[in-house]
C-alpha cells in the first residue's frame, strides 16, 4: 500500500466514493466524512475555513478510530422523491394529528387493535426507513417489525370501524411507496410499484 | 422598516404559537388516554408536528443561512431519533404484558407470536 | 411599526406560557404514571418540549445562542427512555395488569408468554421473532 490516499476513481477495487489511506489500507467513506464535517461546522455555528479543516480532521480521525464494516446499505438519494416524501409527511402529520386530537376529546371509549401490515420492500434499510416514517405520523405506533416476512405491526386507535383499519393499511403502503421512491435502489422501487399484497385472512375480523 | 419583513416576523411568531398549542394538545392527550400505547400516539404529536412548527417559526424570524441549516439539522435528528425511543417503549410495553389484551379488539401480532412457538 | 412588534411579543409570550403549561401537565403524568414506560414516554416529550421552549425563547430574543443545546438534545434526548424501556421496565410492572383475564381476543398462550418474558429478567428483546432491523 502506498503512503498516499488512493481514491476510488483510480482504484477499481474500492467501493464508490471512498479512499484508501495509510499502510494498513483503511477505507474511508467520503460522504460519511462530509456529513460529519457538516455536523461539526453546525455545532460551532460559524462557517469558516478553520472550522471546516478541523472538522475534516476530526471526522477522519473518528472514522479511522471506529471503522465501520464496508457494506453497501442500498441508500440512493432521489431529490424529487425526498421532496414528495416530505410534503406527504407534513400533510399526513396534519390530518392524523387532527384525527388523534378528535379521539382524545371524544370522551367515548375507543377500541384499539394491533394490525399487521405486510410490506413490499425487502432490504433492511428500507424497512427501517418505513418504520421511522410510520412512527413519525401521530396515528401509528410501531410495536414490532418482522424481518423475515417484512411485516410491520401497528397499534391503531379507533379500530371499531373497518374503514378506519383499511385507511391505516393504505396509509402505511403509501408511506412505504414514497419512502422507497425517495431512498431506495432501482429494484426496490420496481418492487414497490406493484399493487399491495392481498389482505390476510385475519384482517377485518369481526369483534369477538 | 419594510412591512413585509414585519409580516414575516409576525408569521413566525404565529407559527411558534401554533406549535406550542399543538404540543399542549398532545400533552393533554397523554393525560387523558388510558394506556401506554394510546399515550404514545398522543406523544408523537408534540415530538414531531409541534416541534416542526416551532422550528419553522424560529426559522422565519431569524432568516440567516447558518441558523436555517442548524434548525433543519435539529428537525432531522429529532425525527430520526424519536421513533427509536417510541418503538422500544411500545415493544417492551407489549412484551412485558402491560397491554391489556382484553381491551384490544383483535391482535394479529399475538396470533403470530403464539403460532411461532 | 411598533404595533407589529407588540403583536409578536404577545404571541411569543403566549407560546412560552403554553409550553410551560404543557411541561407542568407532563410533570403530573410523570408523577402519576402507573408504569415506568409512561415515564419514559414523558421523558421523550419533555425533551421535545425543552427544544420547543428554547426555540420560542430564541424567537423572542432573535439570537441563535441556544441552537447547539437544542441540537444536542435532539441527538441524545432519546437515550434515557431507551434505557428505561430496555432495562428498568421489565422489573417494574404494575399490579393491575399482571392478572390477565383469558378473553377471546387473547388466547391462553398470551398470559403464559408474557409471564415467561417477565421471568427471564431483562431479556425483553429476545423473543420468537428475529431482531428488528434498527
Amino acid at each position: 500500500m502506498s503512503r498516499f490516499p488512493r481514491f476510488s476513481f483510480r482504484d477499481k477495487d474500492l467501493p464508490p466514493l471512498s479512499c484508501r489511506v495509510g499502510r494498513r489500507g483503511r477505507v474511508l467513506d467520503l460522504p460519511l466524512i462530509a456529513w460529519l464535517t457538516l455536523i461539526w461546522v453546525l455545532l460551532w455555528s460559524t462557517f469558516n475555513l478553520a472550522n471546516i479543516i478541523t472538522g475534516v480532521i476530526v471526522a477522519a480521525a473518528v472514522c479511522l478510530a471506529f471503522p465501520l464494516p464496508p457494506v453497501d446499505l442500498g441508500l440512493r438519494l432521489h431529490p424529487w422523491g425526498i421532496l414528495r416524501l416530505a410534503g406527504y409527511l407534513l400533510y399526513d402529520m396534519y390530518t392524523s394529528g387532527v384525527k388523534v386530537t378528535r379521539q382524545i376529546f371524544a370522551g367515548m371509549p375507543h377500541r384499539a387493535a394491533v394490525i399487521g401490515v405486510p410490506l413490499r420492500c425487502r432490504s433492511d434499510l428500507m424497512l427501517a426507513a418505513v418504520a421511522v416514517a410510520v412512527s413519525n405520523v401521530p396515528g401509528g405506533s410501531v410495536i414490532e417489525m418482522r424481518r423475515a416476512t417484512a411485516t410491520v405491526f401497528l397499534h391503531v386507535l379507533d379500530a371499531d370501524r373497518p374503514e378506519e383499519l383499511e385507511a391505516a393499511r393504505r396509509q402505511v403502503w403509501r408511506l412505504e411507496e414514497l419512502t422507497v421512491r425517495a431512498f431506495g435502489t432501482a429494484d426496490e422501487i420496481a418492487r414497490v410499484a406493484e399493487p399491495p399484497p392481498p389482505p390476510q385472512l385475519t384482517a377485518g375480523r369481526p369483534a369477538p | 422598516m419594510n412591512v413585509w419583513i414585519q409580516l414575516l416576523d409576525t408569521a413566525g411568531a404565529l407559527l411558534v404559537l401554533i406549535g406550542a398549542a399543538i404540543s399542549l394538545l398532545g400533552v393533554i392527550g397523554m393525560l387523558r388516554l388510558p394506556d401506554v400505547l394510546s399515550r404514545s400516539h398522543a406523544a408523537t404529536k408534540p415530538q414531531t408536528l409541534g416541534m416542526l412548527l416551532v422550528l419553522a417559526g424560529v426559522a422565519l424570524r431569524l432568516r440567516t443561512g447558518m441558523d436555517l441549516a442548524t434548525l433543519a439539522l435539529i428537525a432531522f435528528f429529532q425525527m430520526l431519533t424519536g421513533p427509536v425511543a417510541s418503538h422500544l417503549v411500545a415493544r417492551s410495553a407489549y412484551r412485558t404484558g402491560q397491554v391489556d389484551h382484553g381491551e384490544l379488539l383483535f391482535d394479529e401480532l399475538d396470533e403470530q407470536l403464539t403460532d411461532g412457538k | 411599526m411598533s404595533v407589529f412588534e407588540q403583536i409578536d411579543r404577545v404571541l411569543l409570550t403566549a407560546a412560552i406560557v403554553l409550553v410551560l403549561a404543557a411541561g407542568l401537565l407532563l410533570l403530573v403524568r410523570i408523577w402519576r404514571g402507573p408504569s415506568m414506560l409512561d415515564r419514559a414516554i414523558s421523558l421523550d416529550v419533555i425533551a421535545a418540549l425543552i427544544i420547543a421552549g428554547l426555540g420560542a425563547k430564541s424567537a423572542v430574543a432573535l439570537d441563535s445562542f441556544y441552537f447547539p443545546i437544542m441540537l444536542v438534545l435532539a441527538f441524545l434526548g432519546f437515550t434515557g427512555s431507551v434505557g428505561i424501556a430496555r432495562f428498568i421496565a421489565v422489573r417494574d410492572r404494575p399490579q393491575a395488569v399482571t392478572v390477565i383475564a383469558p378473553s377471546p381476543a387473547a388466547p391462553p398462550g398470551a398470559g403464559g408468554r408474557s409471564g415467561d418474558d417477565a421471568g427471564s429478567g431483562s431479556d425483553a428483546g429476545s423473543g420468537p421473532t428475529k431482531e428488528d432491523p434498527k
